[in-house]
Order: structure tokens, then sequence, then C-alpha cells
């Protein structure tokens, strides 16, 4: 019972999508899950792991700041890991605040732009 | 009720410093611990090897590192100012552009100098030994000069430029221990971490008033974060960058520029470290037309003991340094978006709180 109620407990705080583990973003039925890797802090380089959902296609990742009109000061790179998997190097948050998460994807043929908003505190 | 509100008031005039909400106490616990754990720079083979750090000491102060054997690192950073100069703009065989960086805190570091034009601390020692306006020497002269007390640290080098790299590392590795020590800040902030009243008490009131506005409505942490006040990067907070009549100070985008064509960089072959585990900030690192007279966001560690400052040494006093923040002018800023600075009219009082803090550092 006890194991049960902590299962459930950290499916909530992790809501897992049917594609992947991580943190869920969808649009118009497109649906993907991002995790950061390591924790995201400022002034440290991350991974984002990135699972989509039905054969959508990665093609472009950026992170802004919406509120101080700017954007990273590096540039991520993709690379493919696996059918719908997806990891993006080179991620720094340069200033504690507001982020955003700015997925371009392709389903068929129609490209859609997904967006994610994330506060990095320290 | 009214007495509830009158000992709260009590309460309140007890403690001039006021109280503290849980978001203030976060973001001023963010600028510590200090210090910070020592790791040794995997780039470097000679980082944390006592032989290396003590060959690193004695050749900084020596000036057969310098062509003419007149002058040495230490001519511009100076033991006793902080290993600064105290000039607005460092003087060698020629005047320089900028100001010399006081060293300390510099190990685990992304970038150094002013443009981050070095991405680690050995690439950085390097420059001025070879620079014609620094020490304006070379391998070469150096392996004719140094080579008995080098190859004693390091053994025989295969050839010149990794001679004068192992000595820039040897350098490097002496530097690295180069720490601010403990502050009344830090004191403060740890006895806030505590909850120990007495501890907090100590601080000087007036610094914790210009604590209150580093952290909040001044914003300035939100470039200068953490403990070591500083996020890394790099930006433009409206000083000059033009040089004379035609040149120009190109700042943080020359500063990439010259990091990607150095045979010195991460990528090269005088890294270490067959991993590249340091290396990704200079794999990911976008030129972007905005970095166009950004300069690094200097540390704010024992800046009391710095002057002048910005770059091109032109702000004399912290007191300078707060007036410009507090009038600064928008239009030199090349920024989009809701800024981060904005003129903050602070009173001669609020200047003089914001000085007592950076003092405390
Ligand atoms: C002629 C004066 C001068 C001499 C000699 C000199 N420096 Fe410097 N140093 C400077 C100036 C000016 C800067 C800032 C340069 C910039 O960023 O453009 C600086 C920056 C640095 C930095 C960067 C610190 C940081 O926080 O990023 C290091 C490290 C350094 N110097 C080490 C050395 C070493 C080691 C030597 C001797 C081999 C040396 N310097 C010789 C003037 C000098
Ligand atoms: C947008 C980022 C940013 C913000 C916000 C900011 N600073 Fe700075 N600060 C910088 C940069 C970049 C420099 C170096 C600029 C140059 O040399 O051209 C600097 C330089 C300084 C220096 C000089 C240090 C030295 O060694 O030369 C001090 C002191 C300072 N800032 C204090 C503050 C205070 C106090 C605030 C808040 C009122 C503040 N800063 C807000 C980015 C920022």
């Amino acid at each position: 019972m006890k194991l049960a109620l902590a299962l459930a407990a950290g499916l909530a705080a992790t809501p897992a999508l049917a594609c992947g583990p991580g943190i869920p973003v969808s649009a118009d039925g497109l649906q993907l899950a991002y995790r950061i890797e390591p924790a995201a802090a400022v002034g440290r380089m991350v991974a984002v792991e990135v699972a989509t959902c039905d054969g959508l296609a990665l093609e472009g990742f950026d992170a802004r700041m919406p509120i101080h009109g700017h954007g990273l000061n590096y540039r991520p790179r993709i690379a493919a890991t696996g059918p719908g998997a997806y990891r993006i190097e080179g991620v720094l948050f340069h200033m504690p605040g507001p982020w955003q998460f700015v997925f371009d994807v392709r389903a068929g043929e129609t490209t859609r732009r997904l967006t994610a908003d994330l506060t990095i505190r320290r | 009720m009214k007495v509830l509100a009158l000992a709260l008031l009590a309460l309140f005039v007890a403690h001039p410093a006021r109280a503290i909400d849980a978001a203030e106490r976060e973001a001023i616990l963010l600028h510590g611990p200090w210090p910070p754990e020592a790791t040794p720079d995997p780039s470097n083979r000679a980082s944390g090897d006592p032989a290396a750090i003590a060959l690193g000491q004695r050749l900084f102060f020596d000036v057969r590192l310098s062509r003419d054997l007149d002058r040495a690192c230490a001519s511009c950073h100076l033991p006793a100012q902080a290993y600064a100069d105290g000039r607005p703009r460092g003087e060698g065989l020629r005047p320089l552009d900028r100001n010399t960086i006081a060293l300390a805190n510099l190990g685990g570091r992304r970038w150094y100098g002013w443009d981050g034009r070095s991405d680690s601390l050995w690439a950085q020692s390097l420059h001025p030994i070879v620079d014609e306006r620094e020490l304006a020497a070379s391998g070469t002269l150096l392996r004719d000069r140094l080579e008995r007390e080098h190859d004693a640290v390091f053994g025989p080098a295969d050839d010149d430029e990794i001679f004068l790299v192992d000595i820039a590392k040897a350098l490097a590795a002496w530097q690295e221990t180069l720490v601010t020590p403990r502050s009344a800040f830090d004191d403060y902030r740890d006895a806030l971490e505590a909850g120990d009243a007495a501890g907090m008490a100590a601080y000087p009131v007036a610094a914790r008033r210009g604590l209150s506005l580093f952290v909040g409505r001044g914003q300035c942490a939100t470039c200068h974060f953490g403990p070591s006040f500083s996020n890394g990067e790099f930006d433009s907070v409206g000083i000059n960058y033009f040089l004379g009549p035609d040149g120009v100070d190109r700042g943080r985008h020359g500063g990439i520029a010259a990091l990607l064509a150095s045979p010195f960089n991460l990528l090269g072959r005088h890294n270490d470290d067959s991993a590249r585990t340091t290396a990704a900030p200079t794999t990911h690192v976008a030129l972007l037309h905005r970095n166009w007279g950004e300069f690094r966001v200097p540390s704010l560690r024992g800046v009391k003991a710095t002057a002048p400052y910005m770059h091109d040494g032109s702000l004399a006093t912290l007191a300078e340094v707060a007036r410009h923040y507090s009038e600064i002018d928008l239009d030199r800023l090349h920024q989009d978006g809701q800024l981060t600075l904005q003129p903050l009219h602070l009173t001669e009082a609020e200047i003089a709180d914001l000085v007592a803090f950076l003092e405390t550092l």
C-alpha cells in the first residue's frame, strides 16, 4: 500500500507520457517530453534529453529569456540517439529567472513550434 | 490586537536592518558558501602538483620571462595590490587598452580575460609571455633560459611550443592557489543560513541595506551571480568601448574570434585531458552580433582592493560605479526587450549603502 502511494507520488512528480520520461510539452495533439541532465543550474552546461511521441521529428531547439530579449550564448547541437529520442548538448543558462525552451518539430509535412516555460532559480 | 501591533512595531524598530522575507533570504544564500572546493584543472597536468606550483610561483616574479630581462608578470600584477596595478590600463613595453585584472579565484572558470579569449588559465597565462606589448618573449627564448628548471618538473619537451605551454601551465598551477579569504559578507551569509541572530547582528547595518539593494531592486545579482558574484559570462553595462577617434574594442566579439583561432584552446593538442571534459563551452560558444562591446561580468570578491574599475579602468571608485548604474544611459546599451539594467536613481545614502556592501565582499 505504502509502496503504491510512493509510486503514485513519484509518477505525479514527473508525469510520464507514453513516449518517454520527463516533463511533457504538447500542442495540437503533438507531444514530447524533456529532461535536463544534470539538474539545471545557472552557469552549468547541461544537456536536454527529448523523447517525442508518434514519430514526431525534432528539427530545431533554442532556449531564450523572453523578458530580457536574449537567448543562449552557446549553440546547442541536436543528436538523434534512437527512435524518437534526442540529446541536445551545449545548453547553458547564464542568468536566473524565466526561460523558455523552443522545440521545432515535424510530423509528416507539417512543422510546428512547441514551447515550454521553465524557471531557473539557482 | 493593538498590543500585538505595538509589539511588532517595537520588534521592527529594534531591528532597523528590517525583516528578511524568504525570497531575499534565498537570494542572499546563493552567494555562498565560501571558499569553494578546489578541483584540479584536467586540461593541465601540472594543476595541483606541488613542484609545478613552486616553479610557477618563482616564474611569476622572474624577469627571464621577458625578452629584455626587464619585467615579469608581477610588474603588472603586484602582490601588494591584489595582483592588479592600480592603474586605469596596463603599462607594458607599450600601453595596453584594458585594466589589469586582479588575480584571485581563478580555478574552474569557463573564460579568462575581459573578452574571454582564453578557455583555460594556462592559455591565458601564455598570452602576456608572447604579446609584443607585454613580455615579448617566445618559446625558443624561454627554452634557452629555463630548460633545467622546466625539465625537473615536466621532463624534456618535444618542441618549443610545448615548452612554452608547460611554463604557462606551471604559472597557472600557482595562480590557482590564489583565493580571496572569507569576508564579513560570508560570515553574515552563514549566520543567516544557520539562523544565528548574534552573528547576523555583527554585519554593518549600511552593508546590510546595500545587500538588499544588490539582490533586490538593483537586480545586480542577475549578472553578478553566485558565490563568486559573476555568472562567468559577458554583458554590456554602457561603458564606452571606442578607443580614440578610429579604434574600437570589440570586447567579447573579438574574444571569441581569438579563442577559436588559437592553437592553445581546449580543442587543440595542448589540452592534457584526452576526454576534453572542460571543452564543451568552446565547442558550443556562439559568435553573436550583440557580443560587440560586451565584457566579462567581473567577480566582485575583494573588489574593494582593485580600483580602478571596469574593462578600461574608467571608473575610479566604487561610488563612481554605483553612480554609473544609478544613472545608466540606456541608449548606450544594445539590448532588446525588458532590460535588466534600468537607471536606479539612487539617493546619496543608497549609494553609500551599496558601496558599504561591496566593501564587505
Ligand atoms: C603589461 C602588464 C601585464 C603583464 C606583464 C602581465 N599581465 Fe596579466 N593582465 C594584464 C591585463 C591588462 C589583463 C587584462 C587583459 C585583457 O583581458 O585583455 C591581464 C589579465 C590576466 C589574467 C586574466 C585573469 C582573469 O580573471 O581572467 C591572467 C590569468 C593574467 N593576466 C596572468 C598573467 C601572467 C601569468 C603574466 C606573466 C606571464 C601576466 N599576466 C603578465 C596585464 C599584464
Ligand atoms: C547586465 C549584467 C549586469 C548587471 C545587472 C550588473 N552588472 Fe556590474 N558589471 C557587469 C559587467 C559586464 C561589468 C564589466 C563592464 C565593463 O568593464 O565594460 C560590470 C562591472 C561591475 C563592477 C566593476 C568591477 C571591476 O572589477 O571592475 C562593479 C563594482 C559592479 N559591476 C557592480 C554592480 C552593481 C552594484 C550592480 C547593481 C546595481 C551591477 N553591477 C549590475 C554586468 C552587470
